[in-house]
């Protein structure tokens, strides 16, 4: 399983930490320091109590799958061509059940991923020189 | 927290007077502005009208800025826009034009508002054999797109709304057969249209057969990618008497929203069975309307993908939650056998990819007595129309309120 070969934007602010966790191999969220609720998509303020003391914590990595998708295609889109066919889904990290994170998931054993099933990231380097995680069910 | 009835004074205040397209293709070469002037030109005349008549313009936020903008159409018709307006974004947008054009009317700001929609993206992709402009940059260019889903694979509408199908085949046991029967009735009706890009009659096997594009989608799950334009004109309920056209009225208009973003509507949503805004928008337009589901005759759902109009009949009242597929499968949308038709010209699976401004025109016409592929007797009919954080119902009908 590859990373699409796309690259993310560290200009923008909001979400470049996300990558730099990656590169440390952790799996980071922003939390609101007040009122500990996860701020996800990242913003600058917490929409739970409007405190501006959110910062970026490191999670367990854990996370559960809550649906799936198999790209067979590459709808044309180039850093699509040469990795398909893949998994993708939206997990939810056990810390922050309301957050929904998009994985690259590995191909499982046999058949489909499950909804439900839990999930670990291993850090992988790209094509374009920074780690990634790649999610795999946890044995 | 605000209650959400309310506008029930809106009800019949206004009447879309005037339809008009243009240039339905699968890559017609023409650009937008072109499409979009041909198409508001025929919507203006269809109400016997003239360009310079023209006061008010509603459109959706996304798209339309990008293509053909509202102040680009009142330069090349000649007409002054006193009342200027950009609705909800996509789908949701166009069918929400109406509550906005209602409120000007009635408030003597405008007289005629004009709506529109058109695209060249067929031609588009024809050209440059990959999307630059339209629904897939529309999303690579995002900061958040870009960082949080890209880089693993989640991308295209395809995979967004997949994710939707893949919960619902979850918590429901929606099947793929029953996506296959929206795939395929929807066709059905397109046969009879004179416009609709695919008209050839499909069966189960054709649609197993189709290629799997973001499982659990087939290609003939997803939506055309077309060119083509649409628009239509509103006018007061008094107005529309003089109009050349039958008057169809706006009995009820609904929009919907959840507190997510355009970024993180499509992933943060937090129940995978239900569109985004599509719970609230129905209960607003059938309040406004004074009207219940079983009033309704037919229904223009906006169909990006099966899934989607399988979602829209749950969240109008048409059937119980996880029951769409059922509702399909054993009650039937086709105008000739079905219990209640959906999507009668074919939709944006058969018909053409017009952000729904297509499903609009085709309830002015069913509510005329004019479609292709006529609801015998259609006196009251629903639009509904999806973004990824909001989404808008509509409710037409041929009775005037009596005031």
């Amino acid at each position: 399983m590859t990373h699409p070969n796309i690259e993310p934007d560290m200009d923008h602010e909001l979400t470049a930490p996300y990558w730099e966790g990656f590169q440390e191999e952790e799996v980071r969220l922003p939390q609101c320091q007040d009122c500990n609720e996860y701020v996800w998509y990242p913003r600058p303020i917490c929409p739970a109590c409007h405190s501006q003391s959110v910062e970026w914590v490191a999670t367990s990595g854990r996370a559960e799958l809550f649906t799936w998708v198999g790209m067979e295609y590459h709808f044309r889109l180039p850093f699509l061509k040469d990795v398909v066919p893949l998994y993708t889904g939206l997990a939810a990290p056990v810390e922050a059940p309301d957050v929904r994170i998009p994985v690259l998931i590995d191909d499982p054993a046999d058949g489909d991923p499950d909804i439900g099933m839990e999930l670990l990231p291993e850090f992988l380097e790209t094509e374009y020189g920074m780690k990634a995680p790649l999610y795999r069910p946890v044995e | 927290m605000g209650t959400a009835s309310g506008g029930k004074q809106l009800r019949g205040r206004i009447a879309i007077t005037g339809i008009g397209e243009s240039g339905f293709s699968d890559a017609g070469g023409v650009s937008a502005d072109r499409l979009v002037y041909n198409a508001c030109l025929e919507a203006i005349e269809d109400a016997g009208l003239t360009p310079s008549d023209i006061d008010g313009v509603v459109v959706e936020n996304s798209m339309t800025p990008d293509t053909v903008s509202t102040s680009e159409i009142s330069e090349s018709l000649g007409f002054d826009r006193r009342f200027s307006a950009h609705s909800l974004n996509v789908g949701a947008g166009i069918v929400a034009s109406p509550l906005l054009a209602a409120q000007a009317i009635e408030q003597g700001l405008a007289d005629h508002v004009i709506s529109y929609f058109g695209s060249d993206w067929g031609t588009e992709r024809e050209q440059k054999g990959s999307f630059e402009g339209g629904p897939y940059s529309y999303h690579t260019k995002k900061p958040y797109k870009r960082n949080l889903e890209i880089p693993f694979g989640y991308v295209t509408q395809a995979a967004y709304i997949g994710a939707f199908a893949q919960r619902h085949m979850h918590e429901f046991g929606t099947t793929t057969e029953q996506l296959g029967e929206i795939a395929i009735q929807t066709r059905t009706n397109a046969a009879e249209n004179e416009k609709a890009l695919k008209q050839e009659p499909l069966i189960m096997q054709d649609y197993l057969d189709s290629p799997m594009l973001a499982d659990p989608f087939r290609l003939l799950d997803c939506c055309l990618i077309s060119d083509g334009a649409g628009a239509f004109v509103m006018s007061s309920a008094e107005a529309a008497q003089e109009a050349p056209t039958s008057p169809v009225y706006v009995k009820g208009v609904g929009t919907g929203t959840e507190r997510t973003s355009t970024n993180s509507g499509l992933t943060q949503q937090h129940d995978f069975t239900r569109l985004p805004g599509g719970a609230k928008s129905g209960p607003k337009a059938y309040e406004m309307a004074g009207v219940s589901p079983s009033d309704i005759d037919f229904a223009e759902l906006y169909d990006s993908f099966t899934i989607t109009t399988l979602i829209q009949l749950e969240e109008l009242g048409f059937c119980e939650k996880g029951e769409g597929g059922t509702f399909v499968e054993e009650r039937g949308i086709t105008v000739e056998d079905g219990d209640l038709p959906v999507n009668t010209h074919g939709g944006l699976l058969s018909q053409a990819y017009l952000l729904g401004i297509n499903h609009v025109i085709e309830a002015v016409r069913q509510l005329r007595g004019t479609a292709d592929n006529q609801v015998e007797d259609a006196s009251l009919g629903v639009v509904a129309g999806e973004a990824s954080c909001e989404h808008s119902t509509l409710i037409l009908g041929t009775e005037e309120e009596r005031q």
